[in-house]
């Protein structure tokens, strides 16, 4: 069996141990499995790229962060726009056959699974695993890498928290996650965040200035846990695109620094903003995500073994199952404003910057 | 009173929602979840993941009812569930983890529903429904032009047939359509100017529309969604051979991927058949029939009642069917005497037909021994055995393939 990996998107922590798991499965479980290593992730396979693993590439790689197979970002879009008359999509199937292969795994996260969704349609024996700091991958309850990201972006709003405290200042503290707010809500609730401000809860401008004013609260200074797709309610309605071409009209680059410069002003209390930004990204995974990407791994060779392909890997109760790709490409996993997470966080007396 | 139909197909659970208000009921809503059950499978039986995604969609679905203040609602499962080997096992998990009763509904009484749903298309000149569903295919003349023809192979046939990769390619899609011809012409299907209006009922037929709309702006503001005859031959074509066709398809009906090709292929095969030049694609389909049928007492199937919290009635299963039908036929309301005569082209599927060889089937396996199949046009009670196709190449993990 000619097995292929690949890594797309994002780096994140545990995709080196995922690689591992699969891996070792195939060269303990399989017999005659020959592994290849995609570089680049999907840039790889349309070149038509790959260089043969063995048991020895696998042994000291499960601490380690990033992705020993390199990793780009080939924009779904793309995928069927056809370049010299001919598609990535079709370049990708062609070195698929060429390559002879009989199961490809593809690491990544949301758009990564649209397009192993493609291929798999296209005939391709793929099968997904859930890799995303954003933990916005529909249909599994967590991706690896998350818990890595909320440790790190946690730890770094406790040491900022010393400055700001210090200080007596209101600092905004930038996050990953530009349509989900898992990681901000998770991090901001495990850092004593005051205010969370996540894409699916706009927030009201004069809220969180009344919040950071309010004199009632016994506390000098204010840590904003935002995410970088946080919404102001008055532009809810408009697109990603639509808001930020606003924006840059207005000599604005971020929200953050939007709603920090307006807290300054109307407040009157020193506000400064920080992006905490690719430090989120790298670094050694945490034990958890170790677990869960061997896990993962493991399972998704065992479903290749037993030759279920056109699926992904997901944790679903706490147990290590799968899901069809076409059930969950597209789709995203996002917060809910009622879910029982947020629910706590404003019963504790969290704000999210809405008006209830 | 609110009430739900909630149909398990090969591809989706789906929804309506209508409200009963004196003689009247009206659709309030509808909603639709993505549910791949083919990726689900473990030979012939639906796995234990596929019970359980079953289930956890079947859970939200009731309290997304229950949130909108249905009272009652009836569960029904088409070809998706007819086939699998473990089919009391899987009702048997749905009704103790959600109280929701399966009641199962055959090729036959589809067809009818679909018709019943879609009776107010019969003032359309020369109209046909055509309802294509993974595991069978009904095709019914409303007006003068009367008629029923089922068909005993669906879309995930046709694509397990002669695919070898998930979408079909251009010599397969040929070859498709060589066959479906042949199943029409062995049928007896009328030919050229019987019908100028087709009308598609089924989620594939609208998938199919969503995409011809993405393609040519087309919009059903008025509420009609009708496609153009010389659009709809070259959306085919794009999708048999275009370059996005894949995007096309993941973009807008993602769980669709397996069949949008040879629904594509089966329509066009019609179009040609009949010249008809209209196309019209009905939103109204087997739940909207079955409810109006089970709230005259036409139709039965246990419901649950979400003010009691428990399922009340015994499910409808296919062997009560044939009671049923002798029931509808002989109270003759004013739409069952508008009934079609039903012409069966094959009866149902059995092990044999099974191990069919592609190609023309040879006539021994073809022909029923009680219903031996004359040349000309089929007696009523006419039946075939089935000709489930067989699927070309190497087997996919699908019940089909691997229950051979």
């Amino acid at each position: 069996m000619k097995i292929g990996i690949l890594t797309s998107g994002g780096d994140c922590a545990g995709l080196n141990a995922v690689i591992r798991a699969i891996g070792l499965y195939c060269c303990e479980n399989i017999a005659g499995a020959e592994i290849y290593g995609i570089p680049d992730g999907y840039g790889g396979l349309i070149r038509g790229e790959s260089f043969r693993m063995d048991e020895k590439d696998f042994g000291d790689i499960l601490d380690r962060g990033g992705t020993v197979l390199g990793t780009s970002r080939q924009p779904f879009k793309r995928m069927t726009v056809e370049e010299n008359g001919e598609s990535r999509l079709e370049k990708m199937c062609e070195n698929y056959k060429k390559m002879g292969l009989d199961c490809l795994f593809t690491l990544g996260g949301a758009g990564t699974h649209k397009t192993a969704a493609l291929l798999s349609i296209e005939g391709c024996n793929v099968i997904g695993l859930p890799k995303t700091i954003d933990n916005d991958i529909y249909g599994t309850d967590v991706t690896f890498g998350f818990q890595t990201a909320v440790e790190v972006a946690t730890d770094s709003i406790d040491r900022i928290k010393t400055t700001v405290a210090s200080h007596r200042r209101t600092m905004l503290v930038e996050i990953m996650g530009n349509k989900a707010g898992w990681l901000t809500l998770h991090s901001g609730i495990a850092s004593g965040a005051d205010m969370i401000l996540i894409p699916e809860i706009p927030f009201d401008i004069d809220a969180v200035c009344e919040f950071v004013s309010d004199s009632r609260r016994d506390k000098p200074y204010n840590i904003i846990a935002i995410a970088e797709g946080a919404t102001l309610a008055s532009e809810a309605k408009y697109k990603r695109s639509e808001r930020a071409f606003a924006r840059a009209h207005m000599g604005e680059t971020t929200v953050t620094r939007h709603l920090a410069e307006v807290i300054g002003e109307r407040t009157g209390t020193e506000t400064r903003c920080t992006v905490l930004g690719y430090l989120q990204r790298g670094g050694t995974p945490c034990a958890y995500d170790r677990l869960l990407s061997s896990r993962l791994g493991g399972f998704a060779a065992r479903l290749a073994k037993s030759g279920r392909f056109g699926v992904t890997a997901a944790v679903v109760g706490g147990e290590i199952t799968f899901n069809a790709l076409s059930d969950i490409a597209g789709r995203y996993k996002l917060v809910s404003p009622d879910c029982p997470t947020v629910r706590f966080a404003k019963e504790i007396g969290v704000s999210f910057g809405d008006k209830t | 009173m609110k009430y739900a139909v909630a149909d398990i197909s090969s591809s989706s659970l789906s929804v309506i929602i209508a409200e009963q208000n004196g003689d009247m009921t009206e659709i309030v809503g509808k909603e639709r979840e993505s549910l791949s059950l083919l990726y689900y499978m473990d030979d012939s039986r639906l796995s234990k993941r596929g019970i359980e995604k079953l289930v956890s969609v079947l859970s939200q679905m009731k309290s997304r009812l229950a949130e909108v203040g249905v009272g009652k609602c009836w569960l029904i499962a088409t070809a998706a569930l007819r086939h699998i080997s473990n089919f009391e096992e899987v009702t048997d998990a749905v009704r103790g983890r959600t109280g929701l009763v399966v009641n199962l509904i055959d090729g036959r009484a589809e067809a009818y529903c679909d018709y019943i749903a879609n009776l107010c298309y019969s003032s359309c000149e020369k109209a046909v429904l055509v309802d294509l569903g993974g595991k069978s295919m009904e095709i019914c003349g409303l007006g003068e032009n009367g008629g029923m023809t089922c068909f005993d192979f669906g879309l995930l046939d046709l694509y397990e047939k002669f695919a070898d990769k998930i979408q079909p390619d251009e010599d397969e899609a040929e070859d498709m359509g060589k066959y479906v011809k042949s199943r029409f012409d062995k049928a007896d299907l009328p030919k050229k100017d019987a019908y100028s209006t087709v009308i598609l009922v089924g989620q594939t037929c609208g998938a199919i529309y969503d995409i011809y709309a993405e393609l040519t702006d087309a919009d059903s503001d008025d509420g009609a969604k009708t496609m153009g005859r010389k659009k709809f031959f070259k959306l085919v074509k794009r999708l048999v051979g275009g370059a996005d066709r894949s995007r096309l398809i993941l973009k807008t009906a993602p769980e669709k991927t397996h069949v949008i090709l040879p629904a594509a292929v089966v329509i066009k095969k019609l179009l040609k058949r009949f010249g008809a030049e209209n196309i019209i694609v009905s939103d109204r389909g087997v739940k909207e029939g079955y409810l109006t049928l089970v709230l005259d007492g036409r139709e039965s199937g246990a419901y649950y009642d979400f003010a009691a919290g428990s399922s009340v009635g015994e499910a409808r299963s296919v062997r009560a069917e044939s009671k049923s039908d002798g029931k509808k036929n002989g109270k003759a309301p004013a739409a069952s005497r508008r009934t079609p005569v039903r012409r069966s082209e094959t009866a149902a599927p059995s092990a044999s037909a099974a191990q069919k060889k592609r190609g023309r089937p040879k006539k021994a396996a073809a022909e029923t021994p009680a219903a031996p199949k004359k040349r000309g046009r089929p007696r009523k009670t006419a039946a075939e055995t089935p000709a489930a196709p067989k699927k070309r190449g190497r087997p996919r993990k699908t019940a089909e393939a691997k229950s051979e």
